[in-house]
């Protein structure tokens, strides 16, 4: 595992290439995820779903599943708290059920199938109630209602700056399209999984979470219990993308079905399942309306967007700040609908709303810069927002900040070249004869992070080894192996002597969790903070040893040195044994960004792609992927990274959709076959070019940013900007099926010939 | 999935006598690729599996008078690398390797992809359809943009099988064993419209097995290519595919078999495409001609008339490819 050479020689470890340090523990079986967990006479839990969007359930017997051999516990919505889960309207179980697939009874049994069974013995009456599936729908008058208050959970950001319809007056020329992103599969190979342990008054919880602490907090407020009392454990968890970064309905009912059978009870949720009810990516359908000057200015745009929550979520759900944050646009509205509905519950997915922005507002720019005969880069560098330029701090839209450190224009223009961009045709379309059209798109993105509170212990022990605890978790960035990065530079202690304990809130001080570009530049500045603390420690003990003084020395390779003097130096471990007590430091923070001063992480994506005329067909020739990362900690990661998020905003282009009967509510393809995540077939990553813009932040540690979300956002947008350039066929929905390239190429027979059911 | 009991039979025979007078009560596992879904998904709750993977009757590939015979416990996998089906029957052994994944062709044997049931997600999803019984094809006024153009109604599913249409191609005959008594089916006649048959997608009798394929060698001279397009590019049933096969004798298309998968509720044989060809240079006016003719009195539902443009753009194409 050794790092190559780094090539900044003020850093030793920051900056260079390597693979992850717990890679042969993930792929080799020894690392332990929450299903690879046995415990002691553990139960295995299933549980009993909805078959119907909508219902009251007025009655429900459980006689003849308790009556089961080898069943220890059934539970039901009448056992459940009647407490909201952490961010969310929904109680863990309820005698209402909103969306097909909500949980409302429980089975824990000496095995899986025992358990299937049992639920299948369990009898229920429902009052089916009329549902309704479509945001817009569920705000009319007359739409069946989820709450009592209503269907409408609120506004999010609700910005206006000066006059739209003024804006609108004055421009040159304004457009208004409609855009529209479905209800998407968010992605996690490993589904939700808890496995619940009661001993005595304490719950010990490991469970397959973004952030621990939030599942500590949502499981103390369930169960009544002392923080001391509540110990939550992800240690390795195979991704979440966002539909983990809330505590989930599964982990409460593990702990209920422990409690109630007195042994402990792992639910793994199967691929259905994780499916149907896992807090998927929202549906979002955006009315964009946008008015440009002959000078290429934006002078308004007026969003509105109607966000599709499902049944209960309520926490995060809007739009992203692409409107506020990447453009400069003189009048500026944005209204955001957050509604509730009867389909499958959402939540945050990488990007949160994002990728759905940049798709209306990245499609809408590029079809007034083609109506307008401007060349869509050269629009978008007039626009975009440079350091200097004023930013919202907060949410309301009031520019009262500067942007500093964006690195916007150099991406874009990083991008242009590797790509290609001059090869662009100007007119779409033109000029290509035979079934096979080549175009070329682009999108620009824009992202913050690192917010909230984070914490990290680093321990030395007396052999000056060195242990790392930090209560965020590893769910496949890399984050264990960038934060003992980190701590290692600090330090001057090879990564080869690092332990890290993660996920654990028993072990580390309070972390909000791994979600929303946080870890590396929060719980990064704490574990750099424990490790300056840590090194100051081991000056103070060589100190004496060394007969200078602690600010004369320093440390490398576990070697504490006296600057300018080869002759005094003292191994670590000596050091430490010698001081005879292991050293502990601990680093807290609190947000990331200070002051006036505004920082973002954006990118750029350019797309060449081929699309078949006759078959619909689109393939990706080309892409790159160009991104502002700050100073990145491990290169290897960071285009790991880029990549895998491309290539995850590629498949949204592609299928993910999921897909509902308006009959009866119910999804048609909850499973890998019908949903159709791509495999390593569809998007070869050797078309796929990453350029890792070296922008340094002002607040990261080592000047990091943090980046998971972003390299998500721009594949919708950039490739429907490239079909548009090879066919001139504009796709305002994804994903881009054959059906929508034919009928877009005006293929189709005429619609008399069609036969409808 | 439930219990069931599960009885390995020595013989072909001792199988046979398993079985009873209805369908899914006893159910036959060979690789179980299709099966165990179904089972998992509560589609089916057979009181029995029988097992007829390992029967020495349903093994090998052997030379016949006319071409091949072809165990119907043949694995996929084997029948995409075999060298005489690669020489003998081409087209077999592309279709055979377009199935699915490594992993299920090398679990999936030639009798169960022929007897694989829908893919339907309506079938898929347990909606009380024809397939379970019922009287209602959940599709025609439904989500149905992967759903039958040609042939459908009252049942609009679209026969999953990328084997079958190469075996039609080829002119095969299925050999079916009830232990007791034998039959030959020439396997064009082996499946079924939903008029025929709604409930099922082939003349197989509860208590039958199919024991083995013969398979016609190509014509002398001809050619063939199995094309199938999908959604992704592997793991995945087609939207469309077409098995073609051509003879070409002095520039002229002597005799031509063009059968569709995944537009109809079985392998759909393309008869007007095939006239169409027939007598004409293989050139690009004569396949597209060919590729307007397959499509000929297809009627597609409210989500599924791209398949109309896609398939005559794959029969032309893969016409095109054997010119």
């Amino acid at each position: 595992m050794a790092q190559q050479q780094n090539q900044n020689a003020t850093l030793n470890v920051v900056g260079t290439r390597g693979p992850n340090i717990d890679a042969i523990a993930r792929v080799t079986g020894t690392a332990k995820y929450t299903g690879d967990i046995e415990l002691p006479g553990m139960l295995h839990a299933r549980v009993l779903r909805s078959p119907h969007p909508h219902a009251r359930i007025v009655g429900i017997d459980t006689s003849k599943a308790e009556a089961l051999p080898g069943v220890k516990a059934v539970i039901t919505y009448k056992d459940a708290p009647k407490l909201p889960i952490w961010g969310s309207r929904q109680f863990v179980m309820n005698d209402r059920v909103r969306f097909v697939g909500e949980g409302f009874a429980a089975v824990a049994a000496t095995d899986l199938e025992t358990a299937d069974r049992a639920l299948r013995l369990i009898q229920v009456q429902f009052e089916q109630l009329p549902f309704v599936m479509d945001p817009e729908e569920a705000l009319k008058p007359g739409a069946p209602q989820l709450f009592p208050d209503g269907n409408l959970e609120g506004q999010a950001r609700a910005v206006t700056r000066g006059s739209v319809e003024q804006g609108f007056k004055e421009s040159d020329r304004v457009i208004e399209r409609v855009y529209r992103c479905p209800t998407m599969w968010s992605g996690s190979m490993e589904p939700h999984a808890a496995i619940a342990l009661w001993e005595g008054a304490k719950l010990t919880m490991w469970c397959s979470a973004q952030s621990p602490n939030r599942v500590h907090m949502n499981m103390t407020q369930q169960f009544d219990l002392s923080d001391a009392n509540c110990r939550i454990i992800s240690s390795y968890v195979g991704g979440g993308f966002g539909t983990k970064s809330a505590p989930h309905v599964d982990e409460t009912i593990a702990a209920l079905l422990a409690k109630k059978a007195g042994r402990p009870v792992k639910l793994q949720y199967t691929r259905e399942e994780e499916i149907l009810d896992s807090n998927t990516r929202f549906e979002v359908k955006m009315y964009m309306r946008v008015g440009v000057m002959k000078d290429m200015s934006i002078r308004a745009l007026d969003v509105r967007a109607y966000i599709n929550q499902g049944a209960y979520h309520s926490r995060l759900g809007g739009l992203g700040n692409h409107a506020t944050h990447l453009y400069n646009i003189t009048h500026l509205r944005t209204q955001q609908f957050r509604v509730h509905t009867n389909i499958a519950n959402t939540g945050p997915t990488r990007g949160v709303g994002d990728p759905q922005e940049c798709f209306g507002l990245d499609s809408v720019l590029d079809e007034i810069a083609n109506e307008m005969g401007w060349d869509p880069m050269a629009f978008r560098l007039k626009n975009i927002k440079r350091n200097g330029d004023p930013v919202p701090r907060g949410q309301t839209g009031v520019e009262d900040g500067v942007l500093i450190n964006q690195g916007a224009e150099l991406c874009i223009n990083q991008g242009a070249a590797r790509l290609g961009w001059n090869r662009r045709n100007p007119t779409p379309g033109a000029g290509q004869s035979g079934p096979k059209a080549r175009g070329i798109g682009m999108a620009v993105t824009e992202r913050g992070g690192g917010a909230g509170l984070a914490g990290a212990e680093v321990k030395i022990n007396l052999d000056g080894s060195v242990v790392m605890s930090f209560a965020s978790t590893d769910i496949g960035t890399g984050s264990r192996t960038t934060l003992s990065m980190i701590a290692s530079e600090v330090l001057g202690v090879p990564l080869s002597k690092f332990l890290t304990v993660a996920g654990d809130t028993e072990a580390a001080p309070y972390d909000g969790g791994s979600q929303g570009n946080r870890t590396l530049q929060s719980t990064g500045r704490a574990v750099e903070q424990a490790a300056r603390d840590c090194l100051q420690q081991v000056f103070a003990a060589a100190a004496p040893l060394l007969k200078a003084m602690p600010a004369e020395l320093e440390m490398r390779d576990s070697v504490v040195r006296v600057r300018g003097d080869a002759q005094r130096m003292m191994a670590l471990s000596e050091v430490m044994s010698r001081r005879g007590r292991s050293i502990v430091g601990d680093g807290n923070v609190a947000g990331a960004q200070t002051g006036m001063n505004v920082e973002r992480t954006p990118g750029a994506h350019f797309v060449e792609v081929e699309v078949d005329r006759e078959t619909g067909k689109v393939r990706i020739l080309k892409y790159v992927s160009a991104h502002d990362v700050g100073q990145p900690i491990n290169l290897t990661i960071v285009e790991n990274q880029l990549e895998g998020g491309t290539i995850q905003g590629l498949a949204l282009t592609q299928a993910e959709e999921m897909r509902f009967d308006p009959r009866d509510g119910k999804c048609l393809n909850a499973n890998f076959l019908d949903l159709k995540p791509p495999t390593m077939m569809d998007f070869d990553p050797r078309v796929i070019d990453i350029i890792a813009v070296d922008n340094k932040s002002a607040f990261g540690p080592f000047g990091a940013k943090g980046l998971g979300e972003n390299p998500n956002h721009p594949g919708m947008a950039a490739v429907a900007n490239a079909i548009y350039n090879a066919t001139g066929v504009r796709l305002r929905e994804v994903p881009f099926t054959r059906a929508d390239v034919l009928q877009g190429l005006g293929q189709q027979r005429p619609a008399a010939q069609t036969a409808r059911g | 999935m439930d219990n069931f009991s599960y009885a390995r039979p020595a013989t072909l025979r001792d199988a046979a006598s398993q079985l009873g007078r209805e369908h899914n009560r006893v159910m036959l596992i060979a690789g179980g690729t299709d099966v165990l879904g179904e089972l998992k998904d509560h589609l089916r709750e057979p009181e029995r599996l029988v097992p007829i993977r390992h029967l020495k009757e349903l093994q090998g590939i052997r030379p016949s008078r006319t071409g091949l015979r072809i165990g119907a416990a043949t694995l996929l996998a084997d029948i995409a690398e075999s060298d005489v089906i690669r020489q003998q029957a081409p087209v077999l052994a592309m279709a055979a390797g377009k199935v699915g994944t490594p992993q299920i062709r090398n679990m999936g044997t030639i009798g169960g992809n022929i007897c694989q049931r829908p893919r339907c997600w309506y079938y898929r999803n347990n909606y009380p359809c024809f397939k379970h019984g019922g009287n209602t094809c959940f599709s025609a006024a439904g989500e149905n943009d992967f759903h039958a153009i040609l042939e459908g109604g009252p049942s609009f599913i679209v026969h999953p099988s990328d084997t079958a249409p190469a075996l039609v191609a080829l002119g095969a005959t299925v050999r079916i064993s009830s232990g007791s008594r034998e039959r030959s089916v020439p396997i064009a006649e082996f499946f079924v419209t939903p008029r025929q048959d709604a409930r099922r997608e082939n003349v197989l009798q509860p208590n039958e097995i199919v024991t083995e394929l013969e398979v016609p060698s190509a014509p002398a001279g001809s050619k063939a290519i199995y094309v199938k397009e999908m959604v992704r590019e592997m793991w995945d049933f087609a939207l469309c595919s077409v098995a073609a096969m051509v003879t070409v004798q002095n520039g002229v298309v002597q005799n031509a078999r063009i059968v569709l998968g995944g537009v109809a509720p079985r392998p759909y044989r393309a008869a007007a495409a095939e006239t169409a060809l027939v007598g004409k240079a293989l050139d690009e006016a004569s396949a597209t001609a060919a590729g307007e003719a397959a499509v000929q009195g297809a009627r597609p539902l409210a989500k599924n008339a791209y398949k109309v443009p896609l398939t005559q753009a794959v029969v032309k194409r893969a016409l095109l490819s054997l010119a």
